[in-house]
C-alpha cells in the first residue's frame, strides 16, 4: 500500500509509561499533562480528548521542545491511536501536532500511516491526497498510485464526492483527458449522493472536449438514480457514521441491519464492490459488533468470494473484536479447516498462526489444542491409500514419537521453541496431548501393552490426575478390553482417588451399569460379589450417582460414636452443626436382674447445655467479605 | 443452685418485708392490687398486722447517681435535717448473664426507698421534691410516696376497690431470663401451657433499655398460677432455665397460710433464704396444701420438660430460603464452566460465579434442596487438586449490598443484614422447620432435579409421591432420598434406551420410548455425547 513512505512512528515501541525518563523539572512544570496521562480512562472518549488537548497546549507552550519531550508526546498519541485507530479526528490532530513539532515531512508520514491503519476513512484519504497534491505536485505517479488505492477503498462510499472532485481535478490539471473520462465512466455507475452533479459535468466535458461516451450514459443515469433513491431511505437515517467509544445507538444499529439486509438481497444484484464498501462503512461505527462481522463473512461465502478476501476479513475481525467474542474466532478456525485443501501450505500457516494467537488469548481453552493436533497431523503426517503400509506405519510412529518427546520435554521443563507444538502446550492442555499419544498408540499402532504403560505412567502426574479426557479414554480402553477387574477398581476409585466433575462421574456410573449388565454374566457377577462383600458392580454405581464421595459402610456393626457424625449433627439443617441433647443412659438395663433390685434410673442427659451452641463455619464472611483483595 | 438472684429481692434482710415494690414501681400501679389480691384470696386476715409501724412513712427517691450508696443518701438527708432515716438501696443485678461474676463498681438502679421515723416526717420530706440537692448541685430531689407504703397504709380501705377494679389476677415472678427474651416469648411460653396467662412483663433497665433478666407473668386463674409455680421451674427459654417464684407479697402470704412458725422464721433475717423462690421445693411443699388437688387433676409434665431451643437470629445460615452455596478454597485454575460441571447434578443452577482473585466461588440453585445436597455431597471434594470447603453464602445482590455497606461504614457485618428480617417472635424449633417445608415441597415438586425423568411407569413412582407428601412432617432429609431416587430412575431408564438403540427391543425398551419425553431424551443424548466426545478434549462450553 503505502510502503514507499519509510515511516518512523510505527517504530515507536509501545512503552508502558510514555513519561518515563523525562526531566523532572519539565514534569513539575506540566503537572496537568502528567495528571491527565496518569488518570486517563481508556473507555472514556472525553478523557482521551482531554489528553490530546493537553498535549496540544504543551506543544503551543514550548514551541520547539527537546527530543525526549517530543518523543513522549508522540508516544502518548501513538498509544491512543494504536488502541483506537478508527478515531480519525485524533489522526488529524496528531498530524497537526507532528507538523508543529517536526515539520511537514513527518506530518505527511502520519497521514500515510493513518490511511494504513484506517484504510476506509474517506476524510483521512482526502486529507492525505490533498497534502500530497499541494506539497509534492511533481510526484505524479506516486500521487496517481495513491489515488487508485483510495479509489478502491473509499471510492464507492455514498459521500465520496470530495474524493472524486479531487481526483478529477488532479487529472484535469495534468490535462490527461483520457484518464478523466475513465474516471467519469467509473463514477457514473456508483450510487453517490451527488451522482447528478457528476453526470452534468461529465456531459459538459463530453461536449467541451468533443468526446464520445462509450455507452448510453442516460441508461446508466437512470439505473444509478434508482439505486440512489432506494438506498437514500437508509443513508438518510445514519446518525453516527464515525467510530466512537461506547454503544452504537439502537436506531442506528437497526437501520444498518435493515440496510445490509437490503443490499445483500440477491434479487437486487448490486455491485459487489459497492456492497463491500457499505459493509466497510458499517464496520466503522460497529467495529465491536460481532454480528456485523459474521454477516459480512456470511455474505462473502454466499458470493463465493476468493479466500484471500474472506481470510482477510476474518483476520481483521479477530484483530479488532474485543477478546470475549469467541464465535467469529472459532468460525475462523472452522473455515480454515474446511478450506485447507485450497492451499495446503498457506492455510496450514495461517492456521498455526491463528491458533498460537488464540491460545495466547484463552490459555484455558483445551479444544484449541485438539484442533491444532488434528490439523498438524493432517498436514505433516498425511497418508494416502497408495502409500505402502510400511511408510504409513513409519509416519504414524514418528508422530507418536514427537508427541511423546513433546510431553516429556514439557514435563521436564525443557520445551524446544523450534517445535511449534511445544510452544503451544500449557498445564491445561497437556492432558490433550497425552490423550492423543495414548489414542494413537492404542488405536493406530494397536499396541495395548504400551497403551497401558502410558496410562499407568501418566495417571500419577498431578496435571493429568484429574483430567476428564484422560480418564474417559481410560474408561473406554478398559471397556474395549472388557476388563471388569480394572473397571470395577476404576469405578470404586471415582470420587475417592480420581476426582472428576460430578456430571462426568454420573455419566460414567450410569454407563457402567449398562455396560456391566450387557457384557457380564451372572456367574461373573456372583463371583465378584463373593470376592469383595462391599462392592456390587450393579448396585454400587447407582448409589454413587450424585453422591461423589459415597463410601459404602464397611463396618456393618453400629458405630458407637454415631452421634458424632456430621450427618447426624447437621441433619435437617446442612451447614449448621448442633450437638443434640440425648439421653445417655440406656434403659436396656431394665431387662437385667438389677431391675428387680432397684428402679430404673432417671434419664441422664448429654449435651443439654450445648443445645444452643450452634456451630457454623461461616466461610462466606471469613474468606470472602472480610478478605481484602 | 446459685444465689445469683439475690438482687431480685431487695427486701432481703429487711425485717419489714412489706412491699412488692419492684413490681409495683416498674409496672403500673394496678399491679399493686394484684399482689394485694393474692394476699386477700388466701388470707385476708393479718395483712394489716404485718407492717403496723411502717404505714405511710416510706418515700421513693429517684434520679440517683448510679454510684451513690446508702451513706451518700443518708448524708443528703442528714444535710436536709432528716438524720434519723433508714435507706434501702436498689442495686443492679451485677450483670444479666448469671454465669459471669460481677465485675467493676456496683451500681444502683437509680432509686431507693427511704424510711422516715413517722409519716409526718415523710410528708415533710416529700415537700422537698424538686429541690436541688445541696452537696450535688446538678441533681434534684425526686420524691414520692412509696406505693407499697401508701397502699399498705390504706390496705384495709382499698381492698374492696382493687378487687372490683382488676378482677382476679395472680402473678408469679420469673427470673434468670436470658437477656434476649422478649415479653412475647415469655408470654408464649406460658400461654401454651396455661390458658389463663394474661400478661407478661419483663423488667428493663431504664437507662440502658436492657432486660434485667426477670419479669412477671399474670394469670387470671389462681390454680394455674400455682401450677405454673410448680411446673415451670427450670423450663428452658432461649437456652436458659428460668426460675419461677411467687411475687414477694405472696411469699409472705404463703408463709402466713402455713402458720405462724414460718412467719416467725421469715421475719428473722437469718432465715430469709427459705422464702427465696430459688428454693422451689420448700415453697412447693408449703404450697402443696393448696395446689396438690389441682395439680393431681392435670397430668402435668413437670418431670420431663423439653428444653426450649433458642431460635438463632436469621442470617444466611439460618434462612431456610437461602439457595446460594459458597465455595471456599477454590483453585484459581477452575473456570465457571468447570465448576458448573461439578455442581450441576445436584439441581438446577441459577448461576455460577467466580469472583476474580478471591479463591472462592458461588453457586446459586433454584431450590433449597439442591443447595443442601450439594453442600453435603461436595464438602471437601478436591477440584483441581484443591479441596473445596462449602458453606452458605449470600446471593450476588445481597453481597453487593453488604460490600457497599462495609465500604461506607465498617459496621459489623452481622448487624448489616439487608433484605433479611428479624422475626418478631421466637418459635419452638420443630415448628420453625415444619413451616417452610410445605413451601419447599411445592417448589421442589415442579423443579426437583431429575424430575423430568420421573415420567415413566415405575412401581416406585407412587411411593415416591407418597413419601413426598408425607415428608412435610419428616423434614427435608427425606427429599434427599427422593432426589436420589430420581437420579437412579434416570439411570435405569438410560439403560433401557441403550438397550433399545443397540437393537434389543424388548417390551421395556418400547415402553420407555413411548413415554420418554423430550427433556429426558435430550439429557440422555447429552450424557452419551459427553462420554463419546469427552475423550477428545472435553469442553465445558
Amino acid at each position: 500500500m503505502t510502503d514507499e513512505t519509510n515511516f518512523t512512528i510505527e517504530e515507536i515501541k509501545p512503552r508502558a509509561d510514555a513519561l518515563r525518563g523525562l526531566d523532572s523539572l519539565f514534569l513539575q512544570d506540566n503537572a496537568a499533562l502528567v495528571q491527565t496521562y496518569r488518570n486517563m480512562d481508556w473507555s472514556d472518549i472525553s478523557s482521551l480528548t482531554q489528553m490530546v488537548d493537553v498535549i496540544e497546549q504543551t506543544v503551543v507552550k514550548y514551541g520547539d521542545p527537546n527530543d525526549s519531550i517530543k518523543l513522549a508526546l508522540e508516544t502518548i498519541l501513538w498509544q491512543i491511536l494504536q488502541k483506537y485507530p478508527l478515531l480519525f479526528g485524533f489522526w488529524k490532530r496528531f498530524t497537526t501536532i507532528e507538523y508543529q513539532l517536526f515539520g511537514l515531512k513527518k506530518s505527511i508520514d502520519v497521514l500515510a500511516t493513518s490511511v494504513k491503519w484506517f484504510p476506509t476513512s474517506l476524510e483521512l484519504w482526502c486529507d492525505y491526497l490533498n497534502v500530497l497534491c499541494v506539497n509534492n505536485p511533481n510526484e505524479k505517479d506516486f500521487i496517481r498510485n495513491n489515488f487508485h488505492i483510495a479509489k478502491d477503498l473509499v471510492g464507492e462510499q455514498f459521500l465520496s464526492h470530495p474524493f472524486w472532485d479531487k481526483f478529477i481535478e488532479f487529472e484535469v490539471r495534468q490535462e490527461n483527458w483520457d484518464n478523466v473520462q475513465i474516471i467519469y465512466e467509473y463514477i457514473i455507475e456508483i450510487p453517490l449522493h451527488q451522482y447528478a452533479r457528476f453526470f452534468t459535468s461529465y456531459k459538459k466535458l463530453l461536449n467541451e472536449r468533443n468526446l464520445k461516451p462509450k455507452r448510453d450514459i442516460d441508461t446508466v443515469l437512470r439505473r444509478t438514480q434508482t439505486i440512489v433513491n432506494e438506498i437514500w431511505q437508509f443513508e438518510s437515517k445514519i446518525k453516527q457514521p464515525f467510530f466512537n467509544l461506547g454503544q452504537v445507538l439502537d436506531d442506528d444499529l437497526k437501520n444498518w441491519s435493515q440496510y445490509l439486509n437490503f443490499i445483500t438481497n440477491p434479487s437486487k444484484s448490486l455491485d459487489k464492490k459497492f456492497i463491500m464498501s457499505i459493509f466497510d462503512r458499517c464496520l466503522i461505527p460497529c467495529v465491536y459488533n460481532e454480528k456485523v462481522w459474521l454477516l459480512y463473512i456470511n455474505w462473502l461465502s454466499r458470493e463465493d468470494s476468493s479466500y484471500e478476501i474472506t481470510v482477510g476479513i476474518y483476520q481483521k475481525a479477530s484483530k479488532l473484536l474485543p477478546l470475549d467474542f469467541k464465535t467469529l474466532r472459532y468460525d475462523f478456525i472452522k473455515y480454515l479447516k474446511k478450506n485447507y485443501r485450497l492451499n495446503n501450505v498457506l492455510f496450514s500457516n495461517i492456521f498455526n498462526e491463528t491458533l498460537s494467537h488464540f491460545l495466547n488469548l484463552w490459555p484455558n481453552d483445551v479444544s484449541l489444542m485438539t484442533e491444532y493436533i488434528c490439523m498438524w497431523k493432517r498436514h505433516s503426517f498425511k497418508n494416502s491409500l497408495d502409500q505402502p503400509p510400511r511408510e504409513i506405519l513409519e509416519k504414524q510412529t514418528s508422530f507418536t514419537k514427537i508427541l511423546e518427546t513433546s510431553i516429556t520435554n514439557y514435563l521436564t521443563n525443557q520445551t524446544d521453541p523450534r517445535v511449534h507444538l511445544q510452544t503451544l502446550m500449557n498445564d491445561k492442555n497437556l492432558s490433550i496431548v497425552v490423550v492423543e499419544l495414548i489414542k494413537t498408540t492404542w488405536l493406530v499402532l494397536k499396541n495395548n501393552m504400551q497403551t497401558r504403560k502410558y496410562f499407568n505412567f501418566y495417571q500419577k502426574n498431578p496435571l493429568i490426575k484429574d483430567s476428564v479426557p484422560f480418564w474417559l479414554t481410560y474408561y473406554k480402553f478398559e471397556k474395549s478390553n472388557v476388563n471388569f477387574t480394572r473397571l470395577n477398581k476404576f469405578i470404586k476409585e471415582l470420587g475417592v482417588e480420581i476426582y472428576l466433575p460430578t456430571t462426568i462421574m454420573n455419566d460414567i456410573l450410569a454407563d457402567y451399569k449398562t455396560f456391566y449388565l450387557m457384557h457380564s454374566n451372572i456367574v461373573a457377577y456372583e463371583t465378584s460379589t463373593l470376592d469383595s462383600s462391599t462392592f456390587d458392580p450393579i448396585l454400587y454405581p447407582e448409589l454413587k450417582i450424585s453422591n461423589p464421595q459415597y463410601e459404602p459402610v464397611a463396618d456393618v456393626k453400629p458405630n458407637a460414636e454415631w452421634y458424632k457424625r456430621t450427618e447426624w449433627k447437621e441433619a435437617g439443617h446442612v451447614g449448621i452443626m448442633i450437638e443434640r441433647p440425648q439421653i445417655s443412659n440406656s434403659i436396656i438395663e431394665c431387662n437385667s436382674r438389677n431391675l428387680v433390685q432397684r428402679p430404673i434410673t432417671l434419664p441422664n442427659f448429654r449435651n443439654l447445655e450445648k443445645i444452643n451452641q450452634v456451630k457454623i463455619n461461616d466461610l462466606y464472611t471469613e474468606e470472602f467479605l472480610k478478605e481484602k483483595k | 443452685m446459685s444465689y445469683k438472684q439475690f438482687n431480685y429481692y431487695p427486701n432481703r434482710g429487711d425485717p419489714t418485708r412489706n412491699d412488692s415494690f419492684q413490681y409495683n414501681d416498674v409496672t403500673s400501679s394496678n399491679n399493686n392490687s394484684i399482689n394485694n389480691n393474692g394476699t386477700n384470696v388466701l388470707n385476708v386476715q393479718g395483712a394489716s398486722d404485718i407492717n403496723p409501724g411502717t404505714a405511710g412513712n416510706q418515700l421513693y427517691m429517684g434520679d440517683l447517681d448510679p454510684t451513690w450508696d446508702k451513706n451518700t443518701i443518708s448524708q443528703i438527708w442528714g444535710s436536709l435535717g432528716e438524720a434519723n432515716i433508714n435507706v434501702r438501696m436498689m442495686w443492679n443485678n451485677p450483670s444479666n448473664s448469671s454465669s459471669r461474676p460481677s465485675m467493676g463498681p456496683k451500681n444502683n438502679q437509680g432509686y431507693c426507698f427511704v424510711d422516715f421515723p413517722s409519716s409526718t416526717h415523710a410528708a415533710n420530706a416529700l415537700l422537698k421534691n424538686g429541690m436541688i440537692i445541696p452537696s450535688f448541685p446538678n441533681k434534684k430531689l425526686k420524691l414520692n410516696w412509696a406505693t407499697s407504703s401508701y397502699s399498705n397504709g390504706n390496705n384495709g380501705s382499698n381492698n374492696s376497690i382493687s378487687n372490683g377494679k382488676s378482677g382476679n389476677n395472680y402473678s408469679i415472678f420469673v427470673g434468670d431470663l436470658a437477656p434476649n427474651v422478649t415479653e412475647s416469648q415469655l408470654f408464649e411460653l406460658f400461654i401454651t401451657r396455661y390458658a389463663s396467662a394474661s400478661h407478661a412483663k419483663i423488667v428493663h433497665d431504664q437507662v440502658t433499655g436492657m432486660s434485667k433478666g426477670y419479669g412477671f407473668v399474670k394469670f387470671s386463674n389462681a390454680d394455674e398460677q400455682q401450677l405454673a409455680l410448680s411446673e415451670m421451674q427450670g423450663v428452658f427459654l432461649n437456652g436458659r432455665a428460668i426460675k419461677v417464684g411467687p411475687t414477694s407479697g405472696q411469699q409472705q402470704q404463703n408463709v402466713r397460710a402455713n402458720g405462724g412458725n414460718e412467719y416467725n422464721r421469715s421475719s428473722s433475717s437469718l432465715n430469709n433464704e427459705n422464702f427465696d423462690p430459688r428454693f422451689p421445693s420448700k415453697n412447693q411443699s408449703s404450697l402443696g396444701n393448696v395446689t396438690n388437688n389441682m395439680s393431681s387433676k392435670r397430668n402435668h409434665m413437670s418431670q420431663f420438660i423439653y428444653p426450649v431451643q433458642q431460635q438463632p437470629s436469621l442470617n444466611h445460615f439460618t434462612d431456610p430460603n437461602n439457595t446460594t452455596v459458597f465455595i471456599g478454597g477454590l483453585s484459581s485454575l477452575v473456570t465457571e464452566d468447570e465448576l458448573r460441571a461439578y455442581f450441576q447434578p445436584f439441581g438446577t443452577i441459577v448461576y455460577v460465579k467466580i469472583p476474580v482473585g478471591k479463591g472462592c466461588g458461588f453457586v446459586q440453585y433454584v431450590d433449597r434442596l439442591s443447595a443442601e445436597t450439594a453442600i453435603a455431597g461436595m464438602q471437601g471434594f478436591p477440584i483441581a487438586n484443591s479441596r473445596v470447603r462449602l458453606s452458605w453464602g449470600r446471593s450476588a445482590k445481597q453481597t453487593a449490598l453488604l460490600q457497599q455497606a462495609m465500604l461506607s461504614n465498617s459496621l459489623q457485618v452481622q448487624q448489616q443484614q439487608p433484605a433479611l428480617q428479624q422475626p418478631t417472635y421466637g418459635y419452638i424449633p420443630s415448628t420453625s422447620y415444619e413451616n417452610p417445608a410445605p413451601l419447599n415441597s411445592n417448589i421442589t415438586a415442579s423443579m426437583l432435579p431429575g424430575s423430568q425423568t420421573l415420567n415413566y411407569a415405575s412401581p416406585y413412582t407412587n411411593d415416591n409421591s407418597l413419601l413426598h407428601e408425607s415428608s412435610n412432617s419428616l423434614g427435608l432429609n427425606d427429599f434427599g432420598f427422593y432426589n436420589k431416587n430420581g437420579a437412579t430412575n434416570a439411570s435405569t431408564a438410560s439403560l433401557m434406551t441403550n438397550n433399545d438403540s443397540i437393537g434389543a427391543t424388548d417390551a421395556n425398551g418400547q415402553q420407555v420410548l413411548m413415554q420418554g419425553n423430550e427433556a429426558f431424551a435430550n439429557s440422555t443424548t447429552a450424557m452419551l455425547n459427553r462420554l463419546e466426545q469427552g475423550s477428545n478434549g472435553f469442553m465445558f462450553a
